[in-house]
């Protein structure tokens, strides 16, 4: 028979279509309405899975999303998702579902001979047992413990949906659709407000879905609430972060109850939320018992079951049990009789109580001052033990379902995260919501108000507040639900069913940790409740304790022989239930990490075959390869064309900042090392910035462009900093000197026109123009047209050749690009990529990130001539320092492979060492290529001694591959160290 | 020889026609090709400048968090004493030529032509594209038509602008940046569905 399980009549399930579903491979079937927890006890199916440590067969323990025990891998393959609540997983039609922590099936579990040495596994035992041999730690202890351990396996490969972010902003953002929730988002919704009202449920109401009485006020208020323009009712969604600044996240599951996303969806969204005030209608949590054998299959929470009943139609057992301290669970006892459901026994702790005499006069069996002191049956309840407080044997009680209830925790992670303190309530044995420390109220159960009337009292009454306290007064009155039992809130506090032999009674089912554990730790000196915690991990698991953290802190507090209040509970912290890292990444995933910056030149370069390389956010091209070549070749081949004939690179990444205003040029005078007043209009000069203290922050060069107009050029790497740099000290140091700045990277699209022929290059594409040396001598900067386009031409050099460098109004970069390499067919042009560079560059020695690393002075790096003499500059008294000033600072020189063997490869990092085996390191290698000039493997390196060492003969090391390369000492300038080819 | 037709940063990647869903209330988004300018007082000179380019432009230059227009030329507020200027584009340099000569003295201005990109997002849905990366409210209770903002949506720095009730949105962004920003918005409209115009 399909689905045995599923009552005849009542829930809130589509009993019209059938949902078929499959469970390790069994195929059965449920209804919509259903979460994967009611279709599996509808068809019967008790056992689910296996504990964390001992793999203890486990069962469905809850309704909601505090379930510790039933924890399933919801998929398959790429989207295999583990640790699922099989108690929230909505079900839909061909769900596939697997058990988890169990091998090599669920019935019949090799890792449960875990529980047969518990005595080795106590709390706290991986920090004591496996520590010796500590070699053992890493390769064998952990890897066994994490197998056994553990919980379901996260899919293999690329996750193949989509997941996004959302901000939203509100007057009244209510958490929480039950009776408070509802009447909380309509008071402040009528009052006008912007009201955003979430529910972690797929259907809004929560506990009013079991309350059939009230169903048509919950349908009312969503009919009001769907009508208000200003209201969005967000199901599906659980708000699990209070942060400052009333700022909230959410995870919404958009399409977790479908197979996959619908097209153009989305799996998760996650939510921030910007709330003027917040309602946290969140509820309250029934707590467990810590009676021994309480995780077996059949042990469930009283209201789980009446849950189970009343809104999924299904019977969680045929014949049951209730144990309780407390006169609301015996709700769950009429209900359950109401189904059909036989209620054996009510097992009360407490020696009267009103709920006694009324279940009495009810009809039932109820044991006063009694308590349930074991389970018989291993996978599934056989039977409960029942005894009196008072002594004397325990009796069976034969019975497949045992309903616990230890009373109600408000469920306030949110407010206590706020972070406002909860307060103990000694009349509810529970903890409340402390006072607000930011703006928002708890509401309802979630502040220990318990009953739908009085809930909804309290929530309209918060909706209200909330609203005027964002600036909305007024507003409907609503009616409220008008059938209102008192709420039965009696309760006498029983937290422990202490073992007579070697049951184990479990506070945290979740993390296998025993009322047993929580005394040793105690006993070992981890009495706060923080180190308890850490120690048996009690409340670190996936549903962090919500059933029966609690029930810890009182087990601890009796050890301690104090009051529950003065021990308290660990904090809590987002997130409140588990959120998917797919969530939290939204779209900032793969190549959408960070957004790609594109030169405007990137369609040429892709068109024209470049391979692109990621710098930063930028790609741009590494070089050009042509058809057959590989490795070296075509880097080679486009230096080889720059110094014997002409190439063509795109520099349009470099930072270009534009510095106007009559003190532009003092301005400048501060921040760089040298002087930039005295620079004539149409000139440039190389310029070397320092940071406060006293490293080189960044080089390169500035032009005057005009009277009161300079454009300083920055590397790529340091566009940013160094513009902020110059923002900060205009703004804040030197508020009192007339220059704007401006970025203009992006405006203009540069090219560097490099090589013996870049003249006559440039000559042919620019037209009239004269682009001779008494023209446009070294450093000096014109205006052109190239193509039709304006152009800028300064006449630099980074190659060490023969250089231009020509900038254009980014939309135009394209046809000069062309117009230059057409110009410069005659004479060889090829276009070079970024490797070829930095082969010129170190050939040149020129310097750049590996040398002006942040731990480098001017000094270090062989430009103290740029540190003027007279003025001040940023940098200038900590760049003196004697530490900085000490000759023994390694400092730049070149290095040179003395074999022409390119297999014997010089590398950047490699040490520099006066033999093979010597140990000291007297520098390290910075920047390393191949040299088209010298043939050989050429570098630039900081050492000890500097350029004084020229002429000696070193060994570069790079003892992780085991290399030994021997080297000379030069100057960094391998290439034309007379500097004439940049003025020919 | 007259300037080629130059190219906009967009053109790879913005082709006319739709993408996404096929939904009902789709968005529209569109390039604007403009001829932008950053405009910065000099020092003490905000007044003096607000006066010139009024009586140049008849164009007001906006406080913080606002725009305004005067016939093609908008103003934007992006920091203190600074403001983007945009208009139809003509030539290059021409309204940075302009701006120049009306604020000789008064103010820093440089082209920003094709440093930026704008992509104007339009349709009853555009708010909640916008709210998947934008964390201003845009709200009609607390935003609305002239109403401007200076953010970052999904990662890159954008200048926000609300044009018309519609609601229709101006979104300013660096130019080398805005390939991705499309891709962003793209991929973030594809729920409701995105009509991509040609550029105006």
């Amino acid at each position: 028979m399909s689905q045995p399980h599923r009552l005849a009549t009542g829930g809130r399930i589509d009993r019209s279509r059938i949902l078929l579903f499959r469970f390790d491979g069994r195929n059965l079937q449920g209804h919509p309405g259903d979460t994967l927890a009611s279709a599996l006890i509808a068809n019967g199916v008790r056992l689910v899975g296996r504990s964390f440590k001992y793999h203890r067969p486990r069962g469905i323990f809850t309704a909601g999303p505090e379930e510790p025990s039933a924890l399933v891998e919801l998929r398959s393959d790429a989207r295999r998702e583990p640790n699922v609540p099989a108690t929230v997983a909505e079900l839909f039609d061909g769900l596939e579902a697997a058990s988890q922590n169990r091998w090599p099936s669920l019935a019949w579990d090799v890792g449960a001979i875990n529980a047969r040495f518990a005595r080795f596994l106590p709390a706290g035992f991986y920090y004591k047992t496996f520590m010796w041999p500590a070699a053992f730690w890493e390769r064998v202890y952990e890897p066994i413990i994490r197998r056994a351990a553990g919980l379901g396996r996260a899919a293999r490969q690329r996750d193949p949906d989509a997941y996004e972010h959302m901000h939203a902003h509100c007057d009244v953002l209510v958490v929480g659709s039950g009776a408070a929730g509802l009447a909380a988002a309509r008071a402040a919704g009528s009052a006008g407000a912007r009201v955003i009202l979430a529910e972690q449920d797929f259907e809004l109401g929560g506990g009013l879905l079991s309350e059939p009485a009230h169903d048509d006020w919950r349908k009312a208020q969503l009919a009001a609430l769907r009508e208000m323009p200003e209201v969005r009712i967000l199901p599906r969604t659980t708000v699990l972060g209070y942060y400052d600044h009333n700022v909230l996240g959410a995870a919404e599951r958009v399409s977790d109850h479908l197979p996959a996303p619908p097209p153009h969806g989305v799996r998760q969204r996650f939510w921030t939320i910007r709330a003027k005030q917040v309602v946290l209608a969140t509820g309250a949590i029934e707590r467990l018992i810590a009676f021994p054998d309480n995780d077996r299959p059949g042990v469930m929470l009283a209201s789980a079951a009446r849950t189970y009943a009343r809104r999924f139609a299904v019977a969680a057992g045929r014949r049951a049990v209730l144990f309780t301290n407390n006169d609301e669970a015996y709700q769950t006892a009429f209900t359950l009789a109401e189904s059909g459901i036989g209620i054996e026994r009510i097992v009360d702790s407490r020696e009267t109580s009103a709920a006694v005499e009324e279940a009495r006069r009810r009809g039932f069996e109820v044991l006063p001052a009694s308590e349930v002191s074991g389970i018989i049956g291993g996978k599934s309840v056989e039977a409960a033990l029942v005894r009196s407080r008072h002594g004397g044997a325990a009796r069976t009680v034969v019975a497949d379902l045992v309903c616990v209830s230890g009373g109600w925790s408000p469920a306030l992670h949110l407010a206590s995260q706020t972070p406002a303190k909860p307060v103990w309530n000694e009349k509810l044995a529970c903890f409340v919501p402390g006072t607000p420390v930011q703006a928002e109220r708890s509401a309802g159960a979630a502040r220990g108000v318990f009953g739908i009337g009085e809930a909804a009292r309290d929530g309209h009454e918060a909706g209200r507040a909330a609203a005027a306290a964002a600036g909305l007064e007024g507003g409907a009155t609503i009616a409220l639900p008008t059938e209102v039992p008192p709420a039965a809130t009696a309760i006498e506090a029983c937290w422990e069913v202490k073992a007579d032999g070697e049951g184990k009674s479990f506070v945290d089912l979740q993390h296998d940790v025993t009322a047993g554990d929580i005394r040793l730790a105690h006993r070992e000196g981890y009495s706060h409740v923080e180190h308890a915690k850490r120690y048996t991990t009690h409340g670190m698991a996936t549903d962090q304790g919500k059933t029966g953290g609690l029930v810890g802190a009182a087990v601890l507090a009796a050890a301690r022989g104090e009051a529950i209040e003065r021990v308290g509970v660990p904090t809590f912290r987002p997130y409140v239930t588990p959120v998917t890292i797919g969530a939290i990444a939204g779209r900032e995933t793969g190549r959408h990490l960070k957004p790609v910056r594109r030169s405007p030149l990137h369609a040429w370069h892709v068109r024209n075959g470049a391979v692109l390389l990621e710098t930063g956010l930028w790609l741009r091209p590494l070089y050009y390869p042509r058809t057959g070549e590989a490795g070296w070749t075509p880097i080679l081949r486009e230096a080889r064309a720059v110094r014997q004939a002409v190439g063509l690179c795109d520099v349009s990444t470099l930072g270009k900042i534009d510095v106007q205003g009559p003190d532009a040029g003092p301005f400048l005078d501060r921040l760089y090392t040298n002087t930039f007043s005295t620079l004539p209009a149409g000139r440039a000069r190389y310029g070397v910035m320092l940071r406060e203290d006293g490293m080189v922050l960044d080089d390169g060069t500035t032009s005057r462009l005009g009277e009161q107009h300079y454009l300083v050029t920055t590397t790529t790497a340091k566009a940013a900093e160094v513009l902020e740099h110059m923002e900060f000290h205009a703004q804040t140091v030197w508020p009192g000197l007339d220059v704007q700045l401006c970025s203009v990277t992006d405006q203009w699209a540069q090219m560097a026109v490099a090589g013996p022929r870049a003249r006559q290059t440039l000559q042919a594409a620019v037209g009239g123009r004269d682009l001779s040396n008494a023209a446009l001598p070294f450093m000096g900067v014109a205006e052109g047209v190239i193509a039709g386009a304006p152009v800028r031409i300064f006449r630099v050099s980074f190659s060490g050749e023969l250089a231009y460098e020509v900038a254009t109004p980014a939309g135009y970069a394209e046809h000069v690009w062309e117009a230059i390499l057409a110009a410069g067919r005659a004479f060889g042009i090829v276009p070079y990529g970024l490797e070829a560079m930095g082969l010129l560059r170190i050939e040149k020695g020129h310097v750049a990130g590996p040398e002006i690393n942040g731990q480098t002075t001017a000094r270090d790096l062989g430009l103290h001539r740029m540190l003027k003499k007279t003025g001040d500059y940023i940098g200038r008294v900590n760049a003196g320092r004697p530490g900085l000033m000490d000759p023994s600072r390694p400092s730049l020189v070149g290095i040179r492979a003395l074999t022409d063997d390119f297999d014997k490869r010089l590398r950047g990092g490699a040490h520099v060492v006066s033999a093979p085996e010597d140990r000291h390191s007297l520098g390290w290698v910075t920047s390393v290529t191949r040299s088209v000039e010298l043939d050989r493997w050429i570098g630039l390196a900081m050492l000890e001694g500097g350029i004084d060492r020229r002429g000696q003969r070193l060994y570069a090391v790079f003892p992780l591959k085991d290399e030994v390369v021997e080297v000379e000492i030069t100057s960094p300038h391998h290439v034309d160290p007379e500097n004439a080819r940049v003025r020919a | 020889m007259s300037a080629p037709e130059p190219r906009s940063a967009l053109s790879a990647v913005l082709r006319p026609g739709h993408s996404g869903a096929k939904g009902e209330t789709p968005v529209a988004l569109a390039e604007r090709r403009l001829a932008i300018v950053q405009l910065q007082a000099r020092k003490v000179q905000e007044a003096a400048l607000a006066a010139a380019i009024a009586s140049a432009l008849g164009l007001t230059l906006p406080p913080p968090g606002q725009a305004s227009s005067a016939s093609e030329t908008t103003a934007v507020w992006v920091q203190p004493g600074a403001w983007l200027v945009t208009a139809p584009f003509t030539a290059p340099g021409d309204l940075a030529r302009r701006l120049a000569g009306a604020a000789a003295g008064l103010a820093s201005v440089t082209d920003q032509t094709f440093g930026k990109a704008v992509l104007r997002l339009s349709g009853e849905r555009a708010r909640d594209v916008l709210a998947k990366g934008c964390r201003v409210d845009l709200h009609p209770r607390v935003f609305g038509p002239g109403r401007t903002a200076v953010t970052t949506i999904a990662q890159i720095g954008c200048v926000l602008v609300q044009a018309g009730e519609a609601p229709t949105f101006d979104l300013v962004v660096p130019s080398t940046l805005a390939e991705a920003f499309f891709e962003w918005l793209e991929a973030s409209a594809a729920e409701f569905g995105c009509e991509i115009r040609e550029p105006g």
